[in-house]
Parts: C-alpha cells; sequence; structure tokens
C-alpha cells in the first residue's frame, strides 16, 4: 500500500518535472526562435560591430615640386599626444614629463594649454600635435599611463619660406578635413588630396586582427604629385634679392616675377613680406605691417595687387599705333606745355617740356603729352581693343589660386581724358603678372602666352604633361621688333642709364604711378615698376613692383636698380655670355 | 554499435586537437603579423624622417651656409665671354 502511495508520488512529481523542463524548453525554443530567427538582423549587426574593426588608409597627399624635382612641399610623420585624463591621478607629474621632451621655448606655452585640457571632465583629450618620431619615442621610453599616441600626417616645407606665395599651405576646413589654402596647394587640392582607402577586419578581444578571420582592403588613391615650372634657384634669389630691395627702399611691399618670354613659363614668382606655411601664425601673417603700412601675409600680390601700372603701359600704346600704321619711330610730334584734355590738364612726370619729340623720345623720357597724343591717334575703340588682346583688364588664367581680374573699363565709356590718362597707364587696373605678360609679346614677336607655372602632374602609373598654350597674335612680328628697340633705347637713355648693368643690352620699361586716394592721387605714395628682358638672349623676361617706397618714389632710382642687380644675378645663373 | 561510437570518439578527439593546433598557430601568426605590421610603420616612420632630414640638408639656404662655411664667397665680377678658340684648340 505505501509502496503503491509512493509510485504514484513519484509519477506526480516526475510528471511535474517533464512539464517543467518541457516548458522551459518550449521558452528556450521560443527564445532562439526570437533571438535567431526574429532579430537574427540586430544580433548580426551587434555581433559584426564587436568583432569587426574599419579602419581608414589615409592617403598620401601630393608632393609639390621645381621644375629641377626638388621638393617645396612634401609630408613627414608626425605624432598627436593624447590623453584618458580619468585614468591619470598625479597629473602634474605627467606634464612635466611630456614637457620634457617639448623645445624649451614652448613648455610654458603648452604646459598651460595641457593643464586646462587635462582638467576637463572628458574620456579623451588631444595634448599636443606635431612631435617628431624623436620626440615621440622619448616620451613612450616615460611608459607614462594614461597616455597614447596617433600618427598625423602633416605638411612639411622643407625650403621655409621660399615660393610660400605661389604655394600656398594647408590647414583644417570647416569639416575637420584638411585642405589646400591659396596658391597650388588650392588650385590643386584635388590632384593633390587623393583618395583615403580603408580596411575592414576581424579582431579578437584583445584588438589584435584574427589571421583567419574575414579581411577586406580598399587601398588609397595616393595624391598627385605637382611638378611646376619654378626653377629654385631662380626664386631663391630673387627671394633675398627683393628682401634686400624692400628693405634698402623701405617700400611697404614688393614682388618680382621671372618668367620665359618664350613659352610663358614662370621661372620664379615672389611676394615680400613672406611667411613660413609650415608654421603659421594666423593673426600675425593675415595682415603684416611695415612703417604703418599694412600688406596682406597670404596674398599672392604678383596676381592679386591690381594697380594702376603708369608708365610701363606706353609701350603697349605706342606698339598699337605702330601696328596699325598711324606711327613710326620717327613720327614727330610737339611738346610744348601741359595739354587739356575734358577740361583736365595733363602735364609730364617732371614738368619738363622738350619742343620737337618723335616716338623714340616719348619712351626715353616717358612724355605723358607725347603718350596721350598717340592714344588719340589710335582712338578709345582700337586702343581698348589692342590692351583687352594684351591681356590687361582680364583674368591671366594661370593655374594659382586668388588671381584677381583687372580692370578696362567699356571704351564707349571713355573720355578724352580717360584715353589720355589710359595711354600713360592711369584709370585702368592690371596685375604685375598680366604687365610682365603683356611685355613678353615684345621679347617673343608679337604672341601673347597664358603664364604657365605648373609643369606636369604624375600619378602612380602615368604623367600629365601641360604644355605652353598660345593665347594668340597681339602684334605683327615687326611691330613686337621695333617696340624691342625702341624699349633698347628706353633703357639706354632714360632715367634708368644711370643703374644699367654694364655686359648686357636690356630693353625695359620704368612706371612710377601715383597711388589713389580719395578725391585724387597722393604725390608722396607711388607704385615703382620696371619690367623688361635681355633681348640677345631672351633667357628670362622680369617685372619688379614696390609699393610706397620712401627712399625715393621714383621707379628709376628704386626698381630699376633692383631689377638690374637681380638680373645680373641671373645672367650669372643662366650662363648668359654679355653681348655688349 | 561499440566500434562506431569508438571511432566516433578518435574522430573526435583528432579533430580538437586538430583544432587547437590551427588555433595555437594562428595565434602565433597573428602576433607575428602585428609585430611585423609595428615594424613596417616604424620603418616608414624613420624612411619619413630621413627624408625630412635629407629635404632640409638639401636646401638653397643650408647649402648656402654650408658654402659660405667652406669659404666660398659670392660671385662679384660679371660672367666674361669665353675667348675665341684658337685653330689648334678647334681642331
Amino acid at each position: 500500500m505505501f509502496a503503491q502511495r509512493l509510485k504514484k508520488s513519484c509519477d506526480q512529481r516526475f510528471f511535474v518535472l517533464r512539464l517543467i523542463i518541457l516548458l522551459l524548453s518550449f521558452i528556450s525554443a521560443v527564445r532562439l526562435f526570437q533571438i535567431q530567427i526574429l532579430d537574427h538582423a540586430r544580433y548580426k549587426a551587434r555581433a559584426f560591430d564587436q568583432y569587426s574593426d574599419l579602419s581608414s588608409l589615409p592617403a598620401r597627399r601630393g608632393e609639390i615640386l621645381t621644375a629641377d624635382g626638388y621638393p617645396l612641399a612634401s609630408n613627414q610623420t608626425s605624432y598627436l599626444v593624447y590623453a584618458e585624463p580619468k585614468k591619470i591621478s598625479n597629473k602634474s607629474e605627467v606634464l612635466e614629463k611630456i614637457s620634457s621632451v617639448l623645445p624649451e621655448a614652448e613648455r610654458e606655452k603648452q604646459s598651460q594649454k595641457m593643464l586646462e585640457l587635462l582638467n576637463l571632465d572628458l574620456y579623451w583629450v588631444a595634448l599636443v600635435h606635431n612631435l617628431t618620431p624623436k620626440q615621440r619615442d622619448q616620451l613612450a621610453q616615460l611608459n607614462i599611463a594614461g597616455i597614447g599616441f596617433e600618427e598625423e600626417p602633416v605638411r612639411f616645407y622643407p625650403e621655409g619660406t621660399l615660393a610660400a606665395h605661389v604655394l600656398g599651405f594647408v590647414a583644417e576646413k570647416d569639416t575637420g578635413e584638411k585642405g589646400g589654402y591659396f596658391g597650388i596647394e588650392a588650385a590643386f587640392d584635388g590632384e593633390l588630396k587623393g583618395k583615403h582607402g580603408k580596411v575592414l577586419e576581424e579582431r579578437d578581444a584583445l584588438g589584435s586582427s584574427i589571421l583567419a578571420g574575414g579581411f577586406l582592403k580598399v587601398a588609397p588613391d595616393n595624391g598627385k604629385d605637382v611638378y611646376l615650372t619654378l626653377d629654385r634657384t631662380v626664386q631663391y634669389i630673387i627671394e633675398q634679392r627683393l628682401r634686400e630691395g624692400v628693405e634698402q627702399y623701405d617700400a611697404a611691399d614688393g614682388v618680382v616675377i621671372v618668367s620665359d618670354p618664350l613659352d610663358g613659363s614662370i621661372l620664379g614668382m615672389a611676394t615680400f613680406p613672406t611667411y613660413d606655411p609650415s608654421d603659421l601664425d594666423f593673426a600675425q601673417v593675415t595682415v603684416s605691417e611695415r612703417s604703418g603700412r599694412k600688406s596682406h601675409g597670404y596674398k599672392n600680390l604678383a596676381i592679386s595687387a591690381l594697380y594702376e601700372p603708369g608708365s610701363v603701359m606706353k609701350p603697349l600704346t605706342v606698339s598699337s599705333a605702330i601696328d596699325l600704321g598711324e606711327a613710326v619711330p620717327e613720327t614727330i610730334y610737339y611738346d610744348n606745355g601741359p595739354v587739356s584734355y575734358s577740361g583736365y590738364v595733363i602735364d609730364n612726370w617732371d614738368g619738363k617740356h622738350f619742343g620737337q619729340m618723335n616716338i623714340i623720345l616719348l619712351l626715353q623720357k616717358s612724355n605723358n603729352i607725347g603718350a596721350a597724343w598717340v592714344g588719340h591717334l589710335v582712338g578709345s575703340e582700337r586702343l581698348a581693343a589692342y590692351f583687352s588682346r594684351y591681356g590687361i583688364g582680364g583674368l591671366s588664367g594661370i593655374d594659382l589660386e586668388g588671381e584677381e581680374t583687372g580692370t578696362l573699363r567699356p571704351y564707349k565709356d571713355w573720355t578724352d581724358i580717360d584715353l589720355a590718362t589710359a595711354s600713360f597707364g592711369q584709370g585702368i587696373l592690371a596685375s604685375p603678372l598680366q604687365v610682365l605678360y603683356a611685355f613678353n609679346v615684345f621679347a617673343n614677336g608679337g604672341i601673347l602666352y597664358k603664364p604657365r607655372i605648373v609643369a606636369k602632374i604624375v600619378s602612380q602609373d602615368k604623367a600629365s604633361l601641360i604644355p605652353a598654350k598660345e593665347v594668340g597674335r597681339v602684334v605683327k612680328k615687326e611691330t613686337a621688333d621695333i617696340v624691342s628697340d625702341l624699349l633698347v633705347k628706353a633703357v639706354e637713355g632714360g632715367e634708368s642709364k644711370y643703374f644699367n648693368i654694364k655686359n648686357y643690352v636690356v630693353a625695359g620699361k620704368t612706371g612710377t604711378a601715383q597711388i589713389a586716394v580719395a578725391g585724387g592721387y597722393d604725390p608722396t605714395k607711388t607704385n615703382a615698376t620696371f619690367v623688361g628682358y635681355l633681348p640677345a638672349s631672351k633667357k628670362f623676361s622680369m617685372i619688379v613692383k614696390l609699393r610706397e617706397p620712401q627712399t625715393s618714389p621714383y621707379a628709376a632710382e628704386t626698381a630699376v636698380p633692383l631689377w638690374m642687380t637681380i638680373a645680373e644675378d641671373l645672367a650669372k645663373y643662366f650662363s648668359i655670355p654679355p653681348d655688349k | 554499435m561499440g566500434k562506431l561510437l569508438k571511432g566516433s570518439l578518435i574522430l573526435f578527439v583528432i579533430s580538437f586537437l586538430g583544432q587547437m593546433f590551427i588555433a595555437n598557430q594562428v595565434s602565433v601568426k597573428t602576433k607575428e603579423l602585428n609585430a611585423m605590421n609595428t615594424e613596417l610603420a616604424k620603418i616608414r616612420s624613420q624612411i619619413s624622417d630621413i627624408n625630412q632630414e635629407v629635404f632640409l640638408e638639401s636646401s638653397l639656404a643650408a647649402l648656402e651656409k654650408r658654402a659660405y662655411a667652406l669659404g666660398f664667397v659670392k660671385m662679384q665680377g660679371a660672367l666674361k665671354n669665353p675667348a675665341k678658340p684658337t685653330i689648334a684648340s678647334a681642331l
């Protein structure tokens, strides 16, 4: 009886137990169904997040090199030191250790900044940028808890300030990504920056990659290298001489451009004051001051400083008259005193008058009365058309960021006085680059070339050559040759003769243009320009422009001696044999 | 039945040991690979460092400084026209 009752009781317990097991199995099955079937995608994604690691493979930014292959802009590996403040117990000790690897001059400034960052209630802060590999190794050896390193490529300019205004610089954009500003860095940002790659791989709990796991790699498309037409030595010579010139003549700023007049390649382009693109101090460089006169630090004044070129425009006026058959070098006119146009009086720059004159003397004496007379001989419509063909009043189309458009008002709006002043380079705006390329027309037999500063773009598998580009014929070859001779005579018999280089024939023209101020022109503030070339070799053409020189307002006493000094250096560098 | 069980057990043990061996090998190779990657990054960084040094040393400012230190001076006079070749030298 007892045995029967015990068996029944056991059966009941087993039944309950089976029921519980069955129920638990059912619940487990339902839960497994939910996890594996219904929520499959969600859990798969969570698992993928845990074991997979997607990292970016940064593309190398392309280099910028001179025509002879020297790097002007390259890349270097530097390191970011980051900290996890919550893991650091003794902050002052950590700061002391980090400061010990920094240059002495930066220590105090950096320590203050780092202390502020470490006191923030954050899990991760970037402490110091641009650490060299050596500094990184020194710091790594100190084994500081809560400190780590991240590689960060930075732009490196091995030649320092050389060609800074041509190159531009790289800095962070609003998006946080780095990009080029100004010059080549901005104009060719798309080619230089390339395209980042990525790696998707599986990692274990310790963060090491699993060799047998999944692996997907998209290789980065590195940036292309940009070869310029600049000659490193020419650039170095003109920058050194320009700095000396600006300081000697106490100018606000200055520009020198050297080009090959036969194909439009730019061999050198310098602006002073300059800056170091790898050591940017935005507050100081945005506007620099010399003797109370401001100059925009980042702007390439060779392409952006529009000014009234003054007398350097006279050869352009004369060439249009000769090309149209309206004048020859011996054509006579009379300079018997100031002349009135539209109620305004025009006089010569020195107030002197010479009676009977011709076109040769016009350029030698830089005679305003004669230029205005020639201008009226040509007429507004034709003179404006010639100026336009010389590239005045537009964009040269140079491959640099920041070029400003010149100003040449429609000829229909010109009155007699506008035509007269335009004839000697007032009332129109041009950049030094435009003036130089207009003069190249005389050196190369009448052709206007587009300024060419990029020679080729080289990617991993191919090189794209950028050929010289002819814009078009401006004047007949005979006209160009005649004006070239006139420019030689202008240098030999003009104001610049006192500074001429001894062993070379020079063709060129001075330009001293007063700077417009409210209500007129300030006679004490001038732009002094000299533009010319060595007609025998035609190896280079060059413009020197100084703004507001204080030692003398005249180009003949400032821009000319500087031009001649540089030309002498360049003649030696190019091994041009003397021709006189 | 007993043979089948025995065979299965042996197969299980072999495959278990095999998997352990492979996992061990993979782990060792992964460590080696990570070490090589670290070494590669270090070498790349050293190359970049050396390149930087070469660029700086061959910059014109550095070359000019070294030239002055070696006693070179700036050329003062003008270039001279090369002398006309004599008949002997022309031959």
